[in-house]
Protein backbone atom coordinates (compact mmCIF):
# COMPACT_ATOMS: atom_id res chain seq x y z
CA UNK A 1 0.00 0.00 0.00
CA UNK A 2 1.64 3.59 -1.21
CA UNK A 3 1.80 6.16 1.30
CA UNK A 4 -1.12 8.28 0.16
CA UNK A 5 -3.66 5.61 0.12
CA UNK A 6 -2.15 4.91 3.53
CA UNK A 7 -3.02 8.34 5.15
CA UNK A 8 -6.47 8.15 3.68
CA UNK A 9 -7.07 5.00 5.21
CA UNK A 10 -5.78 6.49 8.66
CA UNK A 11 -7.48 9.59 8.70
CA UNK A 12 -10.71 8.08 7.45
CA UNK A 13 -10.90 5.22 10.41
CA UNK A 14 -8.68 6.83 13.11
CA UNK A 15 -11.17 7.51 15.51
CA UNK A 16 -13.53 3.98 14.44
CA UNK A 17 -10.62 2.08 15.54
CA UNK A 18 -9.58 4.29 18.74
CA UNK A 19 -12.52 4.87 19.93
CA UNK A 20 -13.46 1.04 19.76
CA UNK A 21 -10.40 0.06 21.13
CA UNK A 22 -11.26 2.64 24.28
CA UNK A 23 -14.07 1.43 24.82
CA UNK A 24 -12.40 -2.25 25.25
CA UNK A 25 -9.71 -1.08 27.45
CA UNK A 26 -10.33 1.92 29.04
CA UNK A 27 -7.32 3.91 28.97
CA UNK A 28 -5.60 6.07 25.80
CA UNK A 29 -2.55 4.10 26.80
CA UNK A 30 -3.34 1.00 25.75
CA UNK A 31 -6.27 2.04 23.18
CA UNK A 32 -3.58 3.97 21.07
CA UNK A 33 -0.85 0.88 21.18
CA UNK A 34 -4.05 -1.38 19.52
CA UNK A 35 -4.64 1.54 17.12
CA UNK A 36 -1.30 1.51 16.12
CA UNK A 37 -0.95 -2.08 15.75
CA UNK A 38 -4.17 -2.60 13.83
CA UNK A 39 -2.90 0.13 11.53
CA UNK A 40 0.16 -1.14 11.06
CA UNK A 41 -0.96 -5.33 10.83
CA UNK A 42 -3.43 -3.01 8.08
CA UNK A 43 -0.59 -1.43 6.19
CA UNK A 44 2.21 -4.61 6.47
CA UNK A 45 -0.92 -7.00 4.18
CA UNK A 46 -2.10 -7.07 1.24
CA UNK A 47 -5.66 -7.29 2.10
CA UNK A 48 -8.75 -5.95 -0.51
CA UNK A 49 -11.64 -5.02 0.57
CA UNK A 50 -15.13 -5.38 -1.70
CA UNK A 51 -16.42 -1.87 0.03
CA UNK A 52 -15.95 0.60 2.44
CA UNK A 53 -18.36 -1.50 4.74
CA UNK A 54 -16.00 -4.52 4.39
CA UNK A 55 -12.73 -2.48 5.23
CA UNK A 56 -14.63 -0.88 7.83
CA UNK A 57 -15.86 -3.82 9.62
CA UNK A 58 -12.05 -5.70 9.47
CA UNK A 59 -10.90 -3.27 11.16
CA UNK A 60 -13.42 -3.03 13.55
CA UNK A 61 -12.58 -7.26 14.09
CA UNK A 62 -8.90 -7.01 14.24
CA UNK A 63 -9.34 -3.99 16.79
CA UNK A 64 -11.12 -6.17 19.07
CA UNK A 65 -9.15 -9.17 18.94
CA UNK A 66 -6.10 -7.48 19.35
CA UNK A 67 -8.17 -6.04 22.45
CA UNK A 68 -8.77 -9.51 23.37
CA UNK A 69 -4.87 -10.55 22.90
CA UNK A 70 -4.00 -7.65 25.27
CA UNK A 71 -5.75 -9.13 28.36
CA UNK A 72 -5.91 -12.45 27.15
CA UNK A 73 -2.67 -13.36 29.53
CA UNK A 74 -2.62 -13.72 33.37
CA UNK A 75 1.07 -11.19 33.03
CA UNK A 76 -0.85 -8.41 31.93
CA UNK A 77 -3.27 -6.51 34.31
CA UNK A 78 -6.67 -7.33 33.98
CA UNK A 79 -8.36 -4.40 35.50
CA UNK A 80 -7.93 -1.17 34.71
CA UNK A 81 -9.13 2.14 36.35
CA UNK A 82 -10.77 3.98 33.78
CA UNK A 83 -8.65 6.97 32.44
CA UNK A 84 -11.31 9.58 31.40
CA UNK A 85 -8.80 11.66 30.79
CA UNK A 86 -9.57 12.43 26.96
CA UNK A 87 -13.30 12.34 27.91
CA UNK A 88 -15.28 15.71 28.12
CA UNK A 89 -18.60 16.06 29.46
CA UNK A 90 -21.09 19.05 29.73
CA UNK A 91 -23.86 18.06 31.66
CA UNK A 92 -23.60 15.39 34.84
CA UNK A 93 -25.59 13.42 32.68
CA UNK A 94 -23.09 13.01 30.19
CA UNK A 95 -20.80 11.87 32.93
CA UNK A 96 -23.32 8.99 34.63
CA UNK A 97 -23.94 7.56 31.38
CA UNK A 98 -20.11 7.40 29.82
CA UNK A 99 -19.03 5.71 33.82
CA UNK A 100 -21.91 2.78 33.77
CA UNK A 101 -21.04 2.09 29.91
CA UNK A 102 -17.42 2.07 31.09
CA UNK A 103 -18.20 -0.23 33.97
CA UNK A 104 -19.76 -2.76 32.13
CA UNK A 105 -17.77 -5.75 31.65
CA UNK A 106 -16.17 -5.66 28.64
CA UNK A 107 -18.02 -7.88 26.73
CA UNK A 108 -20.73 -6.33 27.37
CA UNK A 109 -19.14 -2.66 27.13
CA UNK A 110 -17.96 -3.47 23.05
CA UNK A 111 -20.93 -4.77 22.18
CA UNK A 112 -23.04 -1.80 23.28
CA UNK A 113 -19.89 0.34 22.29
CA UNK A 114 -20.86 -1.77 18.20
CA UNK A 115 -24.58 -1.80 18.59
CA UNK A 116 -25.34 1.88 20.41
CA UNK A 117 -22.39 3.71 18.80
CA UNK A 118 -21.11 2.14 15.35
CA UNK A 119 -25.15 0.86 14.61
CA UNK A 120 -24.00 -2.64 14.10
CA UNK A 121 -26.91 -5.59 14.29
CA UNK A 122 -26.44 -8.06 16.65
CA UNK A 123 -25.42 -10.73 13.40
CA UNK A 124 -22.53 -7.80 12.61
CA UNK A 125 -21.57 -7.84 16.06
CA UNK A 126 -21.37 -11.89 16.35
CA UNK A 127 -19.07 -11.95 12.78
CA UNK A 128 -16.92 -9.04 14.23
CA UNK A 129 -16.43 -10.59 17.31
CA UNK A 130 -16.84 -14.36 17.34
CA UNK A 131 -19.78 -14.55 19.60
CA UNK A 132 -22.71 -16.32 18.46
CA UNK A 133 -25.67 -13.89 17.63
CA UNK A 134 -27.20 -15.47 21.11
CA UNK A 135 -24.69 -14.90 22.89
CA UNK A 136 -23.94 -10.97 21.71
CA UNK A 137 -27.74 -10.78 22.16
CA UNK A 138 -27.11 -11.80 25.49
CA UNK A 139 -24.73 -9.40 25.95
CA UNK A 140 -26.90 -6.54 25.44
CA UNK A 141 -29.45 -8.03 27.59
CA UNK A 142 -27.64 -8.19 30.81
CA UNK A 143 -25.77 -4.40 29.79
CA UNK A 144 -29.09 -2.85 29.61
CA UNK A 145 -29.92 -4.45 33.07
CA UNK A 146 -26.88 -3.17 34.81
CA UNK A 147 -27.31 0.17 33.23
CA UNK A 148 -31.26 0.46 34.30
CA UNK A 149 -29.62 -0.83 37.89
CA UNK A 150 -27.01 1.91 37.90
CA UNK A 151 -28.86 4.80 35.95
CA UNK A 152 -32.79 4.15 37.06
CA UNK A 153 -35.63 3.44 34.95
CA UNK A 154 -35.51 7.15 33.85
CA UNK A 155 -32.48 6.16 31.38
CA UNK A 156 -34.66 2.53 30.80
CA UNK A 157 -37.36 4.25 29.59
CA UNK A 158 -35.50 6.38 27.33
CA UNK A 159 -33.46 3.52 26.38
CA UNK A 160 -36.28 1.11 25.07
CA UNK A 161 -37.43 3.99 22.84
CA UNK A 162 -33.86 4.14 20.88
CA UNK B 1 -31.07 10.67 30.02
CA UNK B 2 -30.17 7.85 27.11
CA UNK B 3 -27.18 6.22 25.18
CA UNK B 4 -27.27 9.25 23.01
CA UNK B 5 -24.98 10.52 25.29
CA UNK B 6 -22.58 8.11 25.31
CA UNK B 7 -22.50 8.92 21.63
CA UNK B 8 -21.98 12.47 22.19
CA UNK B 9 -19.00 11.68 24.76
CA UNK B 10 -17.31 9.08 22.77
CA UNK B 11 -17.69 11.46 19.71
CA UNK B 12 -15.55 14.37 21.60
CA UNK B 13 -12.38 11.60 21.84
CA UNK B 14 -10.23 11.81 19.61
CA UNK B 15 -6.54 9.88 18.88
CA UNK B 16 -3.34 12.06 19.20
CA UNK B 17 -1.69 13.06 16.63
CA UNK B 18 1.70 11.64 17.58
CA UNK B 19 -0.12 8.33 17.25
CA UNK B 20 0.14 8.55 13.64
CA UNK B 21 3.86 10.05 13.50
CA UNK B 22 4.79 6.26 15.26
CA UNK B 23 2.56 4.19 12.67
CA UNK B 24 4.42 5.30 9.76
CA UNK B 25 7.55 5.69 11.33
CA UNK B 26 6.94 2.19 12.44
CA UNK B 27 6.24 1.54 8.73
CA UNK B 28 8.72 2.91 7.53
CA UNK B 29 11.65 0.81 9.18
CA UNK B 30 9.49 -2.06 8.68
CA UNK B 31 9.59 -1.13 4.25
CA UNK B 32 13.13 -0.50 4.53
CA UNK B 33 14.27 -3.72 6.16
CA UNK B 34 11.67 -5.41 3.60
CA UNK B 35 13.48 -4.21 0.89
CA UNK B 36 16.90 -4.81 2.37
CA UNK B 37 15.81 -8.70 2.59
CA UNK B 38 13.98 -8.83 -1.15
CA UNK B 39 16.73 -7.78 -2.50
CA UNK B 40 19.03 -10.89 -0.60
CA UNK B 41 16.77 -13.77 -0.84
CA UNK B 42 12.79 -12.93 -0.96
CA UNK B 43 11.31 -15.47 -2.81
CA UNK B 44 7.64 -15.70 -3.13
CA UNK B 45 6.22 -18.72 -5.20
CA UNK B 46 2.93 -21.04 -5.24
CA UNK B 47 2.53 -24.54 -5.26
CA UNK B 48 -0.28 -26.48 -5.70
CA UNK B 49 -0.84 -29.71 -3.97
CA UNK B 50 -3.63 -32.15 -4.72
CA UNK B 51 -6.86 -31.99 -2.08
CA UNK B 52 -5.45 -35.05 0.24
CA UNK B 53 -7.61 -37.29 2.88
CA UNK B 54 -6.37 -38.57 5.67
CA UNK B 55 -8.21 -41.08 8.04
CA UNK B 56 -7.75 -42.60 11.14
CA UNK B 57 -8.49 -44.18 14.64
CA UNK B 58 -7.70 -43.72 18.11
CA UNK B 59 -6.60 -46.12 19.79
CA UNK B 60 -4.18 -46.14 23.12
CA UNK B 61 -0.39 -46.52 22.89
CA UNK B 62 2.38 -46.44 24.88
CA UNK B 63 4.76 -44.43 22.86
CA UNK B 64 3.85 -40.79 21.79
CA UNK B 65 6.30 -39.75 19.46
CA UNK B 66 4.86 -36.54 17.97
CA UNK B 67 4.30 -35.36 21.92
CA UNK B 68 8.04 -35.95 23.16
CA UNK B 69 9.28 -33.79 19.84
CA UNK B 70 6.44 -30.61 20.75
CA UNK B 71 8.09 -31.00 24.35
CA UNK B 72 11.66 -30.51 22.69
CA UNK B 73 10.43 -27.48 20.93
CA UNK B 74 9.50 -25.89 24.49
CA UNK B 75 12.75 -25.18 25.13
CA UNK B 76 14.61 -25.05 20.96
CA UNK B 77 15.98 -21.74 19.96
CA UNK B 78 17.36 -20.24 16.71
CA UNK B 79 19.47 -16.80 16.79
CA UNK B 80 20.35 -14.26 14.01
CA UNK B 81 22.51 -11.34 14.53
CA UNK B 82 19.70 -9.51 16.93
CA UNK B 83 19.34 -12.36 19.54
CA UNK B 84 17.98 -15.93 20.59
CA UNK B 85 14.64 -16.90 20.37
CA UNK B 86 11.92 -20.09 20.80
CA UNK B 87 11.35 -21.62 17.25
CA UNK B 88 7.84 -21.67 18.53
CA UNK B 89 7.73 -19.09 21.83
CA UNK B 90 3.86 -18.14 21.93
CA UNK B 91 2.98 -21.81 22.82
CA UNK B 92 2.61 -22.47 26.70
CA UNK B 93 1.30 -25.91 26.52
CA UNK B 94 2.80 -28.75 28.73
CA UNK B 95 3.39 -31.08 26.42
CA UNK B 96 5.28 -33.53 28.40
CA UNK B 97 2.03 -33.89 30.14
CA UNK B 98 -0.61 -33.59 27.34
CA UNK B 99 1.82 -36.18 25.77
CA UNK B 100 1.38 -38.72 28.48
CA UNK B 101 -2.49 -38.51 28.14
CA UNK B 102 -2.87 -38.69 24.55
CA UNK B 103 -4.49 -41.59 22.82
CA UNK B 104 -2.16 -42.56 19.61
CA UNK B 105 -3.27 -43.18 16.22
CA UNK B 106 -2.61 -46.74 15.86
CA UNK B 107 -2.44 -46.55 12.03
CA UNK B 108 -1.86 -42.94 11.28
CA UNK B 109 -2.45 -43.12 7.49
CA UNK B 110 -0.17 -40.16 5.32
CA UNK B 111 -1.91 -38.08 3.16
CA UNK B 112 1.00 -37.47 0.58
CA UNK B 113 0.65 -34.74 -2.27
CA UNK B 114 2.84 -33.32 -4.70
CA UNK B 115 5.52 -32.14 -1.85
CA UNK B 116 4.12 -32.31 1.59
CA UNK B 117 2.40 -35.38 3.28
CA UNK B 118 0.58 -35.19 6.57
CA UNK B 119 -1.08 -36.92 9.04
CA UNK B 120 -2.61 -37.46 12.70
CA UNK B 121 -0.08 -38.86 14.72
CA UNK B 122 -1.90 -38.26 18.09
CA UNK B 123 -4.75 -36.78 19.92
CA UNK B 124 -5.46 -35.19 23.28
CA UNK B 125 -9.03 -35.06 24.38
CA UNK B 126 -10.36 -34.14 27.97
CA UNK B 127 -13.89 -32.43 26.66
CA UNK B 128 -12.64 -29.14 27.42
CA UNK B 129 -9.17 -28.77 25.28
CA UNK B 130 -8.29 -30.82 22.45
CA UNK B 131 -4.93 -31.01 21.29
CA UNK B 132 -4.15 -33.16 17.54
CA UNK B 133 -0.79 -33.82 17.14
CA UNK B 134 0.60 -33.92 13.40
CA UNK B 135 3.68 -34.98 11.76
CA UNK B 136 4.59 -34.17 8.39
CA UNK B 137 7.37 -34.12 5.77
CA UNK B 138 7.89 -31.43 3.28
CA UNK B 139 10.27 -31.97 -0.02
CA UNK B 140 10.29 -27.94 -0.35
CA UNK B 141 10.93 -27.40 -3.83
CA UNK B 142 14.70 -25.60 -4.66
CA UNK B 143 13.06 -22.05 -4.95
CA UNK B 144 11.75 -22.30 -1.52
CA UNK B 145 14.58 -21.04 0.49
CA UNK B 146 13.37 -21.91 4.10
CA UNK B 147 10.16 -23.68 5.19
CA UNK B 148 11.23 -23.53 9.10
CA UNK B 149 7.72 -23.17 10.18
CA UNK B 150 4.70 -24.06 8.14
CA UNK B 151 1.70 -21.50 8.99
CA UNK B 152 -2.09 -23.00 7.99
CA UNK B 153 -5.68 -21.78 8.48
CA UNK B 154 -7.70 -24.91 9.67
CA UNK B 155 -11.33 -26.14 10.21
CA UNK B 156 -12.48 -28.13 12.13
CA UNK B 157 -15.63 -30.10 12.36
CA UNK B 158 -16.60 -32.03 15.42
CA UNK B 159 -20.24 -33.79 15.38
CA UNK B 160 -21.35 -30.30 13.26
CA UNK B 161 -20.27 -27.38 14.96
CA UNK B 162 -17.62 -25.86 13.38
CA UNK B 163 -14.20 -24.29 14.56
CA UNK B 164 -11.93 -22.47 12.12
CA UNK B 165 -8.59 -19.89 12.82
CA UNK B 166 -6.73 -18.30 10.27
CA UNK B 167 -2.64 -18.78 10.09
CA UNK B 168 -2.14 -15.79 11.76
CA UNK B 169 -4.09 -16.77 15.10
CA UNK B 170 -3.60 -13.41 16.04
CA UNK B 171 -5.16 -11.06 13.73
CA UNK B 172 -8.71 -12.64 12.92
CA UNK B 173 -9.16 -15.26 15.42
CA UNK B 174 -12.67 -16.32 15.60
CA UNK B 175 -12.11 -19.02 18.07
CA UNK B 176 -9.36 -20.27 20.60
CA UNK B 177 -8.13 -22.48 18.00
CA UNK B 178 -4.33 -22.16 17.11
CA UNK B 179 -1.70 -24.49 15.15
CA UNK B 180 1.24 -24.34 12.67
CA UNK B 181 4.10 -27.30 12.26
CA UNK B 182 7.94 -26.61 12.79
CA UNK B 183 10.80 -28.32 10.70
CA UNK B 184 12.09 -30.95 13.41
CA UNK B 185 15.92 -30.28 14.82
CA UNK B 186 18.91 -31.56 12.74
CA UNK B 187 16.52 -32.45 9.76
CA UNK B 188 16.01 -31.13 6.25
CA UNK B 189 12.17 -32.20 5.50
CA UNK B 190 10.17 -33.38 8.34
CA UNK B 191 7.75 -31.68 10.65
CA UNK B 192 5.82 -31.73 14.11
CA UNK B 193 3.13 -29.72 14.68
CA UNK B 194 -0.35 -29.49 16.42
CA UNK B 195 -3.83 -28.32 16.53
CA UNK B 196 -5.28 -26.79 19.82
CA UNK B 197 -8.91 -26.16 20.82
CA UNK B 198 -10.33 -24.65 23.61
CA UNK B 199 -14.36 -25.04 24.27
CA UNK B 200 -16.19 -22.87 25.55
CA UNK B 201 -18.22 -24.71 28.56
CA UNK B 202 -21.41 -25.44 26.42
CA UNK B 203 -19.56 -26.91 23.59
CA UNK B 204 -17.32 -29.21 25.75
CA UNK B 205 -17.34 -32.67 24.22
CA UNK B 206 -18.76 -35.34 26.32
CA UNK B 207 -18.95 -38.42 23.99
CA UNK B 208 -17.14 -39.31 21.21
CA UNK B 209 -17.06 -37.60 18.08
CA UNK B 210 -16.28 -37.74 14.09
CA UNK B 211 -14.07 -35.28 13.32
CA UNK B 212 -12.85 -33.68 10.12
CA UNK B 213 -10.25 -31.41 9.75
CA UNK B 214 -9.15 -28.99 6.77
CA UNK B 215 -5.95 -27.36 6.66
CA UNK B 216 -5.41 -24.92 4.01
CA UNK B 217 -3.50 -21.44 2.45
CA UNK B 218 0.16 -22.85 4.16
CA UNK B 219 2.51 -20.76 3.99
CA UNK B 220 6.19 -21.46 4.62
CA UNK B 221 7.93 -19.03 7.13
CA UNK B 222 11.34 -18.90 8.05
CA UNK B 223 11.92 -18.89 12.20
CA UNK B 224 12.90 -15.48 11.49
CA UNK B 225 9.11 -14.70 10.32
CA UNK B 226 9.68 -13.88 6.78
CA UNK B 227 7.69 -15.71 4.36
CA UNK B 228 9.07 -17.64 1.89
CA UNK B 229 6.56 -19.59 -0.45
CA UNK B 230 2.84 -20.66 -0.34
CA UNK B 231 0.97 -24.14 -0.37
CA UNK B 232 -2.51 -23.19 -2.11
CA UNK B 233 -4.62 -26.32 -1.97
CA UNK B 234 -6.10 -28.04 0.92
CA UNK B 235 -5.29 -30.90 2.93
CA UNK B 236 -8.70 -33.26 4.56
CA UNK B 237 -7.75 -35.46 7.34
CA UNK B 238 -10.48 -37.34 9.36
CA UNK B 239 -10.03 -38.70 13.13
CA UNK B 240 -12.47 -39.63 15.75
CA UNK B 241 -12.25 -38.65 18.75
CA UNK B 242 -13.23 -39.72 22.47
CA UNK B 243 -13.08 -37.52 25.03
CA UNK B 244 -11.60 -38.80 28.96
CA UNK B 245 -13.69 -36.41 31.05
CA UNK B 246 -11.94 -38.32 33.88
CA UNK B 247 -9.01 -36.12 33.34
CA UNK B 248 -10.48 -33.34 34.48
CA UNK B 249 -10.54 -32.46 37.96
CA UNK B 250 -12.82 -30.34 40.03
CA UNK B 251 -10.95 -28.25 42.81
CA UNK B 252 -13.44 -25.25 43.46
CA UNK B 253 -10.42 -24.27 46.91
CA UNK B 254 -10.37 -20.50 47.08
CA UNK B 255 -8.41 -17.82 49.36
CA UNK B 256 -9.51 -14.61 50.11
CA UNK B 257 -7.57 -11.98 52.11
CA UNK B 258 -7.69 -8.02 52.47
CA UNK B 259 -10.06 -8.16 49.48
CA UNK B 260 -8.19 -10.16 47.03
CA UNK B 261 -9.28 -13.53 46.04
CA UNK B 262 -7.42 -16.36 44.93
CA UNK B 263 -9.54 -19.41 43.36
CA UNK B 264 -8.37 -22.95 41.41
CA UNK B 265 -11.46 -24.14 39.96
CA UNK B 266 -10.56 -27.28 37.62
CA UNK B 267 -7.21 -29.07 36.25
CA UNK B 268 -6.33 -31.60 33.78
CA UNK B 269 -2.80 -32.43 31.79
CA UNK B 270 -3.96 -29.68 29.75
CA UNK B 271 -4.63 -26.72 32.01
CA UNK B 272 -4.91 -24.94 35.32
CA UNK B 273 -8.70 -23.26 35.48
CA UNK B 274 -8.20 -20.20 38.25
CA UNK B 275 -9.95 -16.77 39.07
CA UNK B 276 -8.73 -13.84 41.15
CA UNK B 277 -10.49 -10.35 42.32
CA UNK B 278 -9.19 -7.47 43.18
CA UNK B 279 -10.16 -5.28 45.88
CA UNK B 280 -12.44 -2.66 45.41
CA UNK B 281 -9.94 0.17 46.24
CA UNK B 282 -8.56 -0.82 43.19
CA UNK B 283 -11.38 0.14 41.54
CA UNK B 284 -12.23 3.28 42.87
CA UNK B 285 -8.48 3.88 43.26
CA UNK B 286 -7.81 7.42 41.52
CA UNK B 287 -4.01 8.55 42.78
CA UNK B 288 -1.88 9.23 39.76
CA UNK B 289 2.18 9.20 39.96
CA UNK B 290 4.72 10.98 37.54
CA UNK B 291 7.45 8.82 35.61
CA UNK B 292 9.88 9.19 32.82
CA UNK B 293 9.27 7.72 29.00
CA UNK B 294 11.21 8.84 26.67
CA UNK B 295 12.69 11.68 28.13
CA UNK B 296 9.15 12.83 28.99
CA UNK B 297 7.67 13.00 32.28
CA UNK B 298 4.22 11.27 32.06
CA UNK B 299 1.24 10.90 34.41
CA UNK B 300 -0.80 7.58 34.99
CA UNK B 301 -2.75 5.65 37.93
CA UNK B 302 -0.79 5.05 40.84
CA UNK B 303 -1.62 1.08 40.80
CA UNK B 304 -1.99 -1.33 38.00
CA UNK B 305 -2.00 -4.70 39.06
CA UNK B 306 -0.74 -7.65 37.72
CA UNK B 307 -1.70 -11.59 38.83
CA UNK B 308 1.91 -13.28 38.67
CA UNK B 309 1.40 -17.51 38.96
CA UNK B 310 3.98 -19.64 40.87
CA UNK B 311 4.51 -23.19 41.05
CA UNK B 312 5.54 -25.09 44.14
CA UNK B 313 9.30 -24.61 43.25
CA UNK B 314 8.83 -21.04 43.08
CA UNK B 315 8.45 -21.11 39.21
CA UNK B 316 6.51 -18.61 37.29
CA UNK B 317 3.79 -20.05 35.43
CA UNK B 318 2.36 -19.41 31.92
CA UNK B 319 -0.96 -18.37 31.17
CA UNK B 320 -2.58 -19.97 27.99
CA UNK B 321 -3.32 -17.74 25.18
CA UNK B 322 -7.26 -18.29 25.69
CA UNK B 323 -9.38 -15.50 24.62
CA UNK B 324 -12.73 -16.35 24.97
CA UNK B 325 -12.91 -17.28 28.41
CA UNK B 326 -15.98 -18.91 29.92
CA UNK B 327 -18.46 -16.81 31.42
CA UNK B 328 -18.95 -17.77 34.80
CA UNK B 329 -21.65 -16.10 37.34
CA UNK B 330 -19.24 -14.53 39.60
CA UNK B 331 -17.11 -11.34 39.55
CA UNK B 332 -13.83 -13.27 39.32
CA UNK B 333 -11.07 -12.76 36.69
CA UNK B 334 -10.92 -16.28 34.90
CA UNK B 335 -8.03 -17.87 33.17
CA UNK B 336 -5.98 -20.50 32.06
CA UNK B 337 -2.56 -21.75 33.24
CA UNK B 338 -0.73 -23.88 31.88
CA UNK B 339 -0.88 -27.64 32.94
CA UNK B 340 1.46 -28.74 36.05
CA UNK B 341 1.86 -31.72 38.42
CA UNK B 342 2.43 -28.60 41.29
CA UNK B 343 1.11 -29.68 45.18
CA UNK B 344 1.08 -25.72 45.35
CA UNK B 345 0.07 -22.44 43.29
CA UNK B 346 0.60 -18.88 44.72
CA UNK B 347 -0.58 -16.10 43.61
CA UNK B 348 1.39 -12.77 43.97
CA UNK B 349 -0.82 -9.41 43.06
CA UNK B 350 2.03 -6.85 41.91
CA UNK B 351 1.84 -3.22 41.00
CA UNK B 352 3.42 -2.52 37.63
CA UNK B 353 3.80 1.13 38.11
CA UNK B 354 6.28 0.57 41.03
CA UNK B 355 8.60 -2.53 39.70
CA UNK B 356 6.27 -4.96 40.60
CA UNK B 357 5.98 -4.74 44.01
CA UNK B 358 4.13 -7.69 45.73
CA UNK B 359 1.18 -6.20 47.34
CA UNK B 360 -0.59 -9.50 48.63
CA UNK B 361 0.51 -13.19 48.29
CA UNK B 362 -1.89 -15.98 48.29
CA UNK B 363 -0.76 -19.47 48.28
CA UNK B 364 -3.33 -22.52 47.75
CA UNK B 365 -2.75 -25.93 48.60
CA UNK B 366 -4.14 -28.47 45.99
CA UNK B 367 -2.51 -31.99 47.55
CA UNK B 368 -5.66 -31.58 50.07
Amino acid sequence: MDRVKMEIFYDKYKNTVYRTAFAYCRNKTDAEDITQEVFISLFSGDYIFENPEHEKAWLIRVTVNKCKDLFKSFRFRFTVPLDDCDAVYTTPEESDVFHAVMELPKKYRIAVHLYYYEDYSVKQISEMTGYTETAVQTQLYRARKMLKEKLGKEFWYEFKCL
Amino acid sequence: MNLNVYKNVMNRIEIDNKCKEEIFKAMDNKQQKKVRIKGKKFLLIGIAIALLTCTGTAVCAEKLGVFDKLKENENRTWSNEYGEYNVDKFDNNNYELIGQNATDIAEPETVSGNNLSVSIESVYCDGAILVIGLSGIFDKPENIERADRLLFDAKLDINGNIYQMSKSSYDERICDMSGNMILDENSENTYTGKITLTLQPEYRMTESAETDIVISNIICQGFNYEEYGTIDDEINLHTSITPDLSKIKQFDKYIEEDGFKFAVLESSPSMISVATTYPEWYDTNTEEIEFEEGGNILTGPKYSIVALFYDENGEMMSGLPVTDLPEYNDDMIHGFLSSSDTSTITVKFCNKQNDLEVIKELTLDLSE
